[in-house]
């Protein structure tokens, strides 16, 4: 699921995790809406994928939810 | 008075002294009549007649510049007269054969400042207390009124081209009519004692008239008051205007809202168009969650954990705690869709509405702005206002001073009317007429004597380009004939002498004549019987060509000083 050989690149989650993790250096924490535009903002992306990449992230132990219930980078 | 002495003095002592006798006083030159080049001419004798006259008041200008030239000076002569302090006295007297009769000693030279004479009976005086002290010798009191002692003695001294040539009009040829009427009317003992007063008005009158031509040089009066209604008129559609000005007092501060404003409609727009974007994006999140295709089941989720720990070692995370944490994200995004969209909506449109506020004020204001007058037009109308009002000043000035003018003119012509009224009134003129009747007598006598003809003066009431009244004197040959002229002024000049020892009017007694060798040998020796005749009223001086003179006259008694081309006037000749 993470580089699949029938999807685009961009498409994948290991791409997008990219950008997500770009945007989320760039405006520190932020709730999940917030997250979203900021990202969408670098690159196109549906929804979905979004949270999946998210989830991918979360497994990675790259982010995880702070106190607020805002996503945060992982120290 | 007549001539006693003319002594010439300088530092090196006496030059001359001529010694005037009663009668008939030759000034002659002693030109060899054997030798043919040498001339009569230029020795001096007009300059003898014109000190006489320097000595009386005149300029000593006529001494050392040529009449014909003025600008031309004889140096010779001049630098002689100053650089040896060359010092001339006059004598005259009461009564040539008494020699305790009053007189008068005047000395003058041609220095100047501290070094110049100018004495009477040894008193320094300025150049007007000479000319008082002299008037008043003559004339006790005159000095200061019309005619002045130059005028009345005008007669007297003949050298010059006018009085030789005329007998009445003996002054510079500018002298007007009025001035001439005054002079006559004094001369003949008719002293209107308004004279003085009419020459003064006169004057005046004259002043006023240049004044009045001055203001109106470029317009008239009532081009200036037509001017002025016109001024009025713009002055009066300039101020209608002006009221007519929408001044906006708050000018400035609207200007600077405006700008405020609009910096605010942008502000607003940007927020609003942002709070749009994440509008639209959380709407398009909550489509998706709608088409269900954000339905992402645990198996799904269980094949991401499958093939991340296939392929990476020590991942922390369990399974469960993935599908808590994509949980807790789909609960975030229900929230969501329940809560921060009602939310957005309620801010884009309270940002709508701060929008719709400003936009209708900024409508408000620019109309305002772009509507009022600015100060800049109010500025410009009031710099054309006062430019017109400095204009209506200026021409009411003047029209004010061509009233004044006017007025003035007004009282003085009434004023000249009324010195008129007496002056041609039927009993002055009868005065007048009494006079010259008198003067009459004595001129037709000697020119019958002399000529065998009868002159006589007349007077006529003529009226001048300003359309005032004098009389003109003038003399006629009573056969009407062109008459002698210079027959005619010896005449006049010995009648008129006899005529106010007459009547008592003072007179000088002497007569100087230039040139007389142009009148015939008879009339001179007439003329030197009937002046000696009456040597006690008249006494002839004349400067005469000794080549000219009949025999009876040419006789040493009558000589009072002879000169030559050897022994001219000044005898600086002799040295050089």
């Amino acid at each position: 699921m993470l580089l699949p050989e029938n999807v685009h690149p961009a498409n994948s989650l290991y791409f997008n995790g990219a950008y997500v993790l770009a945007a989320l250096k760039r405006i520190g924490e932020a709730d999940l809406m917030g997250l979203f535009i900021e990202s969408r903002k670098l690159h196109e992306m549906q929804f979905p994928l979004f949270t999946l990449t998210l989830d991918w992230l979360y497994l990675a132990g790259m982010i995880s939810n702070n106190t607020n219930g805002n996503i945060e980078i992982c120290s | 008075m007549f001539l006693k002495s003319l002594q010439i003095s300088n530092t090196q002592g006496v030059i001359r002294d001529i010694k005037f006798h009663a009668g008939l006083n030759l000034i002659v030159d002693e030109t060899p009549t054997d030798a043919g080049e040498t001339t009569g001419n230029n020795v001096g004798k007009t300059t003898v007649l014109i000190l006489i006259d320097f000595c009386l008041g005149a300029s000593a200008k006529g001494i050392y510049t040529d009449p014909e030239n003025k600008k031309t000076e004889y140096a010779l002569v001049k630098n002689f007269l100053v650089d040896t302090q060359a010092l001339v006295t006059l004598t005259l007297t009461e009564n040539l054969d008494d020699v305790l009769a009053k007189e008068v000693v005047i000395e003058r030279n041609f220095l100047s400042r501290n070094k110049l004479v100018r004495r009477i009976d040894g008193v320094q005086k300025t150049e007007d207390e000479f000319e008082e002290t002299l008037t008043n010798l003559l004339f006790p009191n005159h000095y200061g009124k019309k005619p002045t002692f130059p005028q009345i003695i005008s007669h007297n001294i003949r050298y010059k081209e006018l009085s030789v040539t005329n007998t009445l009009r003996t002054l510079n040829q500018f002298t007007r009519d009025d001035e001439y009427e005054t002079l006559h009317l004094f001369l003949l003992g008719c002293d209107f004692d308004q004279g003085n007063a009419k020459q003064n008005i006169l004057g005046k009158i004259r002043v006023e008239n240049l004044f009045k031509a001055r203001l109106e040089s470029t317009q008239t009066k009532s081009a200036y008051e037509a001017s002025l209604a016109l001024l009025l008129t713009d002055i009066e559609k300039l101020n209608a205007k002006k009221s007519a000005l929408r001044i906006n007092p708050d000018f400035e501060s609207d200007l600077n809202r405006l700008d405020e404003i609009k910096y605010k409609i942008n502000f607003t727009s940007t927020a609003i168009s942002r709070l749009k974007l994440r509008q639209s994006l959380v709407i398009e999140a909550m489509d998706d969650i709608k088409s269900n295709r954000t339905q992402i089941d645990v198996g799904q989720l269980k094949s991401l954990y499958d093939d991340v720990t296939g392929r990476l070692s020590g991942i922390q995370k369990s399974f469960e705690e993935l599908v808590a944490f994509h949980n807790r994200m789909i609960e975030e995004k229900a929230r969501y869709v329940s809560k921060e969209l009602p939310a957005l909506k309620a801010q884009i449109e309270e940002h709508e509405a701060t929008l719709r506020k400003f936009l209708a004020e900024e409508q408000s204001l620019a109309e305002k702005v772009s509507k009022s007058d600015s100060f800049e037009e109010l500025e410009a109308i009031i710099i054309v206002l006062n430019e017109k009002h400095r204009r209506k000043g200026e021409y009411e000035k003047v029209i004010q001073q061509i009233a004044d003018t006017d007025a003035q003119l007004r009282n003085l012509n009434a004023d000249l009317t009324r010195i008129d009224d007496d002056l041609f009134s039927f009993d002055f003129e009868a005065k007048i007429q009494v006079q010259l009747n008198k003067l009459n007598r004595f001129f037709s006598e000697i020119s019958e004597e002399l000529y065998g003809e009868q002159y006589a003066l007349k007077y006529d009431i003529v009226t001048n380009k300003m359309g005032q009244r004098l009389y003109k004197f003038s003399s006629f040959n009573t056969n009407f004939s062109s008459g002698k002229k210079q027959g005619e002024i010896t005449c006049f000049d010995i009648a008129y002498t006899l005529f106010a020892d007459e009547e008592g009017i003072p007179c000088y007694h002497f007569l100087l004549n230039d040139k007389k060798e142009l009148m015939h040998d008879n009339q001179l020796s007439k003329i030197a019987g009937l002046v000696n005749r009456e040597s006690a009223h008249v006494q002839f001086v004349a400067s005469i060509l000794k080549d000219k003179l009949p025999a009876d006259l040419n006789r040493d008694e009558y000589f009072v000083v002879k000169l030559s081309q050897t022994d001219k006037l000044f005898r600086i000749e002799a040295d050089t």
